[in-house]
Order: C-alpha cells, then sequence, then structure tokens
C-alpha cells in the first residue's frame, strides 16, 4: 500500500499552510516518509565517465525521482493511518547515509479538514 | 584460495557479533524512544510556520535536537552490497528513521512547557560516512494553551517507512544478487582477456616486458647474473629440441630460484620462470625438473601467463572502482565469485600444461620416466581429498599424477630409467669445462 503510484494522489499534500478554499480543523502533527535507495553499479560507472564530460546524470536524476516518489508515498500512508484529511507545509530534505546511496525525506503536518 | 577462508572465518565473526551488537543497539535505543516519548506533555508539533492565532503567546524561541548513529559492520556491509546492485537500503532504513525520532524528541525536550512548536525543519550534516546525522529546528511557543487530551505528539514510528524486518533474509537476496553480478563480470572479462592474451605476439610480449624485467629480477639476483644452477635449469630447456616446445620456442627463457619453501613454480610474462627452492628440494632427478619446466613452458603456449596477468588487473580494477571505501570487506566479498570463475579456468590450464610436460620429456629422453613424481610427492604433503580441493584453482596433484601416467599408458609412451639430478647436474658442469672461459656469462 505505501508503495502504490494512486495513494499519493488521493490526499491533498501540499507545500503551503493551507489547503486553497478549504479549511482546517485540526493538526494531527508530523508525518514523515523516508527513502534509501541506490542505483546499481552499472549507473554508477556511467555517472562517473559523465563528471569527466558534464551535463546530466540521468541514472541519478532518476534515483532521485523515485526516491522521492517513494518518500512521498510513505508520508501520505502515515496521514493515512492517522486519518488525515490532507498534509500541508511539506518540505523535503536530503542526506547521504551510504555512499552512492541517497536518502530523500519528506515531511509535513498531516491535518483534518472542515 | 587460503587467504579467502582465514580472513573469511574471522570476518564472519566480527561481522556476526556486529550484527547481534546492531540489533541490541537498535532495539535498547527503540525502547528508550517510546520511553521517552510517553513522558513528554502534550505538544502541537507543525512544520509550517503559520503561528496559531487562538492563543496569546509569552514567549517563543528557537529549539533545536540534534543526533549522530552510527550503523554497525554488519549493516555497512549489507548496504554496500546493496548498493552494487542497487534498489532500497533497507539496511539503514530503520536508523534513518529512529535519528528524526531522537531528534525530535531531544528538540521537545529542549522545548519543555513550549505548547507549540512550529516551523519545525529537518536538515542533515555530513561527518562521516556510514553514520546517520540529523538535525532538526524549530520554533517553541510559550502560550497560555496547553494542549490537551489525546496521546502525546509524537513522530508515528515504523511500519510505513521500514520495508524490512529481517535483515538476514535482506542479506541473503542482496549477496546473492552481488555474487551473480561479480562472477559474470569475471567470466565475462576472463572471455576478453582469453582473446587479448592469444592475440599478443611473444615478441611483442618479450618487448612490453624487457622494459619491467630488471626491476623484478634486481631484487634476488646478484649483479643481475645467474648462479650456476640457474644455468644448468636454463640449459636443460635449451637442450630440448626447439619444434617440441610449440610456439613458446621464441622465448629466450630464464629460469630464476626464489628462497621460498612452498613447492611452487611460475611462469612470468616475456619468458622467465620463477622456480621456488621448496620446489627443488622435491626433485630427485633431473626427469623431474624438466617435467616441472615443461609444464610452465606449457602455460606459455596456453598464454596462460598473460591470462592470469589480466585476471589480476581486473580483479584490482574492480575492487578499486567499486569499492574503494570498506575495501577489505567487500573484496572478501567479491573475492569468491572471482574464484569461482577462475577455478574451472585454471584447473584446464593447469592440465593442458601439464600435456606439455609430457611432450617436452619424450622430445628429450625419449621417454616420460618421472613425469609425475613430484606431483606424487606433492599430494603426500597435501593429504587427502578435502573440502578445500574443491574450491583450488589447482586440481589435486593425486588427481594430476593418475591423469598423467594414464596418458602415457593410452599414447603408448615408454617409461625409462631417470637421470639423477647430481649425474646431471655434473654432466651439464662437465659440459661447461669444454666451453671457452670467455663466453661463460656466470660468475
Amino acid at each position: 500500500m505505501a508503495n502504490s503510484p494512486t495513494s499519493a494522489a488521493e490526499m491533498a499534500v501540499v507545500t503551503i499552510s493551507h489547503i486553497p478554499g478549504r479549511e482546517i480543523s485540526e493538526n494531527l502533527g508530523i508525518v514523515f516518509g523516508s527513502s534509501v535507495r541506490s542505483r546499481s553499479f552499472l549507473f554508477d560507472i556511467f555517472a562517473t565517465f559523465k563528471n569527466l564530460f558534464g551535463g546530466e546524470v540521468r541514472s541519478y536524476t532518476r534515483l532521485l525521482e523515485d526516491a522521492q516518489h517513494e518518500a512521498t508515498s510513505r508520508l501520505v500512508a502515515q496521514a493515512q493511518k492517522m486519518d488525515a484529511d490532507a498534509v500541508v507545509d511539506v518540505h523535503f530534505a536530503t542526506s547521504q547515509v551510504a555512499y552512492k546511496a541517497a536518502e530523500i525525506f519528506a515531511y509535513g503536518t498531516a491535518v483534518r479538514l472542515k | 584460495m587460503e587467504d579467502l577462508f582465514l580472513p573469511g572465518i574471522a570476518l564472519t565473526i566480527l561481522i556476526g557479533i556486529a550484527y547481534l551488537t546492531g540489533r541490541l543497539a537498535d532495539r535498547a535505543h527503540e525502547r528508550a524512544l517510546v520511553r521517552d516519548e510517553a513522558l513528554l506533555s502534550h505538544q502541537y508539533l507543525d512544520s509550517g510556520d503559520a503561528v496559531p492565532d487562538t492563543v496569546s503567546i509569552q514567549q517563543s524561541r528557537m529549539v533545536t535536537g540534534k543526533v549522530v548513529i552510527a550503523e554497525d559492520r554488519f549493516r555497512n556491509l549489507l548496504a554496500r552490497l546493496r548498493v552494487f546492485v542497487g534498489g532500497r537500503l533497507a539496511a539503514h532504513e530503520a536508523a534513518v528513521i529512529r535519528a528524526k525520532r531522537e531528534a525530535v524528541l531531544r528538540l521537545r525536550i529542549n522545548a519543555k512547557g513550549a505548547s507549540h512548536i512550529i516551523g519545525l525543519r529537518f536538515q542533515s550534516a555530513e561527518i562521516s560516512r556510514g553514520m546517520i546525522e540529523m538535525i532538526a529546528s524549530g520554533t517553541a511557543l510559550y502560550t497560555d494553551h496547553r494542549p490537551t487530551g489525546g496521546k502525546p505528539a509524537s513522530l508515528p514510528d515504523d511500519g510505513v517507512n521500514i520495508s524490512h524486518h529481517n535483515l538476514l533474509t535482506e542479506l541473503a537476496s542482496a549477496s546473492m544478487a552481488f555474487l551473480l553480478i561479480c562472477w559474470g563480470i569475471y567470466t565475462a572479462s576472463g572471455f576478453a582477456i582469453e582473446w587479448a592474451a592469444s592475440s599478443i605476439s611473444v615478441k611483442d610480449e618479450v618487448a612490453i616486458w624487457s622494459e619491467l624485467e630488471p626491476e623484478i629480477i634486481d631484487g634476488h639476483r646478484v649483479g643481475s647474473q645467474r648462479n650456476v644452477f640457474e644455468n644448468y635449469l636454463v640449459d636443460l630447456i635449451n637442450s630440448v629440441p626447439k619444434e617440441a616446445l610449440g610456439p613458446a620456442r621464441d622465448y629466450d627463457f630464464d629460469v630464476m630460484i626464489i628462497l621460498d619453501s612452498s613447492p611452487n613454480a611460475a611462469a612470468l610474462p616475456g619468458g622467465l620462470i620463477l622456480v621456488n627452492s621448496g620446489m627443488l628440494d622435491l626433485v630427485e632427478s633431473e626427469n623431474e625438473l624438466l617435467s616441472i619446466l615443461g609444464h610452465e613452458i606449457g602455460h606459455y603456449n596456453g598464454r596462460d601467463h598473460l591470462e592470469g596477468l589480466g585476471r589480476e588487473i581486473v580483479g584490482v580494477a574492480l575492487s578499486a572502482m567499486m569499492f574503494q571505501t570498506d575495501a577489505i570487506l567487500t573484496t572478501w566479498v567479491a573475492g569468491w565469485p572471482k574464484l569461482l570463475a577462475d577455478r574451472d579456468h585454471s584447473r584446464s590450464q593447469e592440465l593442458d600444461a601439464d600435456d606439455w610436460s609430457l611432450k617436452i620429456l619424450m622430445a628429450k629422453y625419449g621417454h616420460v620416466g618421472g613425469v609425475s613424481r613430484t606431483f606424487e610427492k606433492l599430494a603426500a604433503m597435501q593429504g587427502d581429498h578435502s573440502v578445500m580441493d574443491y574450491l583450488s584453482t589447482h586440481p589435486h596433484p593425486m588427481d594430476r599424477v593418475n591423469r598423467l601416467d594414464d596418458m602415457a599408458r593410452e599414447r603408448g609412451l615408454p617409461i625409462g630409467e631417470t637421470i639423477d639430478l647430481q649425474t646431471g647436474f655434473d654432466n651439464f658442469l662437465k659440459k661447461f669445462d669444454e666451453i671457452p672461459a670467455q663466453s661463460l656469462e656466470f660468475q
């Protein structure tokens, strides 16, 4: 459930402090989703070559996309567990927990709407 | 192969200990978090910056919470394998969540008495690889309003964010994939190396190697001169009819004796054959000696010496490229598929080289007496078949004895009297007396 692509679409997830047109009734607290991922050695080699000549490293962009998607899905899954209607004030941060692996985490405030 | 077993046992024990201590630390932290989070009074946590308008604020100030968590060697190894294979790093998932919960917990302890914490932000630091650093910051609002009811607001844990609870399953799947990929690389590169080695001519090889050879020899030989016994060995090779040597006849062979008690010999590029003194100690007849040298010459004919070099280079390059850090552990793990990939190839090379021993002995003496004698002695030293033999790059010496004897029988090769080593050496010295003194290379 946490990783199904539709779960993120069912709930309003915004980076601002309100859902336009709706009123927030209750603050349920912080929720977050985290994803630690890597591409395989093959993509790492491609990326090393890309580093010689410059240009977008598509394999790592893809890694960020995957990780961000999973982190958001997990954030939504947590909010659903709390019976929230939306997640507001969502922020993203990243950290390097292991060499050639990225952690993306999304955090926000789960709220109920009137 | 022995290089893999002993460190392997030590590393397995260390990783096992790391797995247990890591698990204990993991559990202890989890329990401490649950306990401490329950002690805190209810606070509103908000990642937004909006100041609630329903309360009157008495005071506001910035609060932070920081934590650095180190992961154990087991989880780091698991992560390295997963990074190589690609995918989700289950090893670190639990710790990154605990780090956030701990950072928020510390932030809330710093904000004791505050009813609201707004503008909550997370930031990671980079202090050291393999450590998880987390800083949480926010603004604590001290208000007249006391949040009531419900359970204390804490960060939701696990379930959603942690996909694997059993890291041993993850270890099994990640290492299987890792081993398969490495084995594939070594096997594929083996074919490429075989092709490359067969397309380098003896002439080119000698030309390239003549640049490097003096450096290798310098450490072992005084004044780059062969000693009498080394001259005897070179003379022995040169006394074999050229056409029996196969393609290796183009080499200008050199033999160097290395003071090493292990019974071993090696073929180096450029026609330099190394023989350990431990090998010579086993030899009783000139025929055995030529059988050993003939085996090494067989390696030159198979271009095995270049392939061996190429395979080593691939091994070193791969470990340098993939595992610059954590070299001991990952190189050790990567050593196994390399061993398996090299094993079959190397064994068939050894058997092919044995065939050349037979050919060369036939050409020189007209019989193959003594060809398997050294292997018999090696087999006696090594003992019976064991698990180690299964992984060895060389066939068991007793199997080689049987094979050589069978081949000699099948081809109807005669087995004659062997020449005693002392007699052979004396004959060489007599020949050396007949050579004019000025043409002597040795002291």
